[in-house]
């Protein structure tokens, strides 16, 4: 059904020639951007994810010595 | 009532009685409107003239009401025990929007003095004119109340108080602007409820939140 | 809920939906935009993310107001931090697409103005903590000024597209090409995600710095 859609929007913009990154998909070299990114994403929330542990651990010495 | 009174008389005899901060503002009020007298000279559109006045009334406004909790700091304590907050928030309301609204009226004589009258200065003209500075000096007053309670509070009147004028600011010109391009009053009559309606917001806001300030 | 985690994970998900998602799934083919249309799901959950980290922010200091907690103006600072961060962020990211997409860096677009608006707001709320010294002081005026701003930024959701008769956002007139996408079905099913995902970051990153606060408070750091 997306594919028909698609199909459709394509041919009926097809004659004002609206350029998407259609080469560049169908090459697949798409895939390597969204590596990339999910590279760098995942690095960031581990990151984050050990900043929020670290705080937990001070947060239970403090509450130890309070 | 009867103390709400006495505090805004109290105000206008200590104001009378030292007159160099209102001569000072009057002065002030003189020198932006010949220089922008001076600058304009020759160009001057009705959409032009109408945002200078505006920018005018914004600068003597916020000069002008910084001092209405500032020059109160030697006399806080005793007020503190006299009077509620509730009624010193009114008193200063009523004083700084006639305060307001006195300097706005001599402002105008001057400026279309010198750079004469942009055309249909009709009552509605002067109808939102008196709405908008009621919010102005309303919003002023209580921005005045936080900065006295900071040490550099001259620069911090303008930078916290400008934001939350630009709402007021903006429909008070818009509808100006309208009114003096010969818009008939049903166009913007909308557009004045709306304002009023900020002004509601911050007069109710200045009675909620001014006890905190003034207890602290 | 400072230490809850269901919904940190919940933010991990959509945010990794997000980006794949907003880079894969088909958009709607516009002119002008073209494949740049994909920055919706990026830099407009920026906008949606300081308007409720702000409202948070204010709802805190009400609660500081009438509890008098210093925990609560804690949460106040840092949500409204997060909040400028997300504001910057969305303004820089929005000036340079309307660059290559609308012509110029700064169009007088009502939420363009109203997030300048903002930011200068709850810039001058940091002059003025940074202006008094005492922390019981500083926290009361500071709140009655969070509050105090907050509530008229509120009528200016409704007064600046009213002002600005030819917006370039969608929703208030104007650029017909890129209101197509306001119904486009397609490009929702990243959106909404996008803005909960990323409103959701900005909550987390704020609750790291308030416990960070809370716990060297405690600790005497």
């Amino acid at each position: 059904m997306m594919n028909l859609l698609n199909i459709f929007l394509v041919s009926f913009y097809g004659f004002f020639q609206i350029p998407m990154a259609d080469q560049f998909r169908q090459d697949g070299k798409i895939y390597v951007v969204v590596g990339v990114i999910l590279i760098l994403l995942i690095g960031f929330f581990i990151f984050l994810w050990r900043t929020d542990r670290r705080i937990k651990k001070l947060e239970e010495k403090a509450n130890k010595q309070g | 009532m009867q103390e709400v009174f006495e505090l805004v008389y109290k105000d206008l005899k200590t104001d009378w009685r030292n007159r160099y901060p209102v001569f000072g503002i009057l002065l002030y009020l003189s020198a932006i409107i010949i220089i922008s007298y001076m600058s304009f000279m020759n160009f001057i559109k009705p959409e032009v003239w109408n945002a200078l006045f505006w920018l005018i009334i914004l600068f003597t406004s916020v000069n002008a009401i910084a001092k209405s909790f500032m020059q109160e700091e030697n006399r806080t304590t005793y007020l503190y025990f006299v009077a509620s907050p509730v009624k010193i928030i009114a008193a200063k309301l009523i004083y700084s929007n006639l305060y307001q609204f006195v300097l706005i009226l001599i402002s105008i004589v001057i400026f279309s003095l010198l750079l004469g009258s942009p055309g249909n200065l009709n009552a509605w003209f002067f109808v939102n004119l008196f709405v908008g500075s009621i919010g102005l000096a309303s919003a002023f007053t209580m921005v005045s109340s936080l900065a006295s309670k900071t040490e550099n509070n001259a620069t911090l009147m303008a930078i916290l108080g400008f934001p939350i004028v630009i709402p007021i600011l903006l429909m008070a010109t818009s509808i100006s602007k309208q009114l003096i391009l010969g818009a008939p009053a049903s166009d913007i009559t909308s557009d004045l409820l709306t304002l009023l309606s900020v002004n509601v917001i911050i007069i109710a806001l200045s009675f909620i939140l001014f006890p905190f300030t003034w207890k602290s | 809920m400072l230490r809850t985690e269901w919904w940190k994970w919940l933010t991990m998900a959509l945010l990794l939906y997000v980006f794949v998602g907003g880079l894969l799934l088909p958009v709607p083919r516009l002119p002008i935009l073209n494949e740049t249309i994909r920055v919706l799901y990026f830099h407009v959950p920026m906008w949606f993310g300081m308007i409720a980290l702000f409202t948070a922010s204010c709802i805190q200091a009400i609660k500081y107001l009438s509890k008098e907690q210093l925990t609560n103006d804690i949460f106040s600072v840092q949500l409204a931090e997060v909040g400028i961060l997300f504001g910057i962020l969305g303004m820089i990211s929005g000036m340079f697409w309307a660059n290559y997409t609308w012509g110029e860096p700064w169009s007088s677009d009502p939420k363009q103005n109203m997030s300048a608006i903002a930011l200068l707001i709850y810039f001058a709320y940091f002059v003025l903590r940074g202006s008094i010294k005492d922390e019981q002081q500083r926290a009361k005026i500071s709140a009655v000024y969070n509050i105090f701003a907050f509530a008229t930024l509120i009528p200016l959701l409704f007064i600046l597209p009213r002002l600005a008769e030819d917006s370039l956002h969608p929703g208030n007139g104007g650029n017909p090409g890129f209101n197509a996408y306001d119904l486009d079905s397609q490009m929702r099913l990243v959106f909404y995600p996008a803005v909960i995902g990323w409103a959701l970051l900005g909550f987390w990153l704020a609750t790291i710095k308030i416990r960070y606060e809370i716990v060297s408070e405690k600790l005497g750091l």
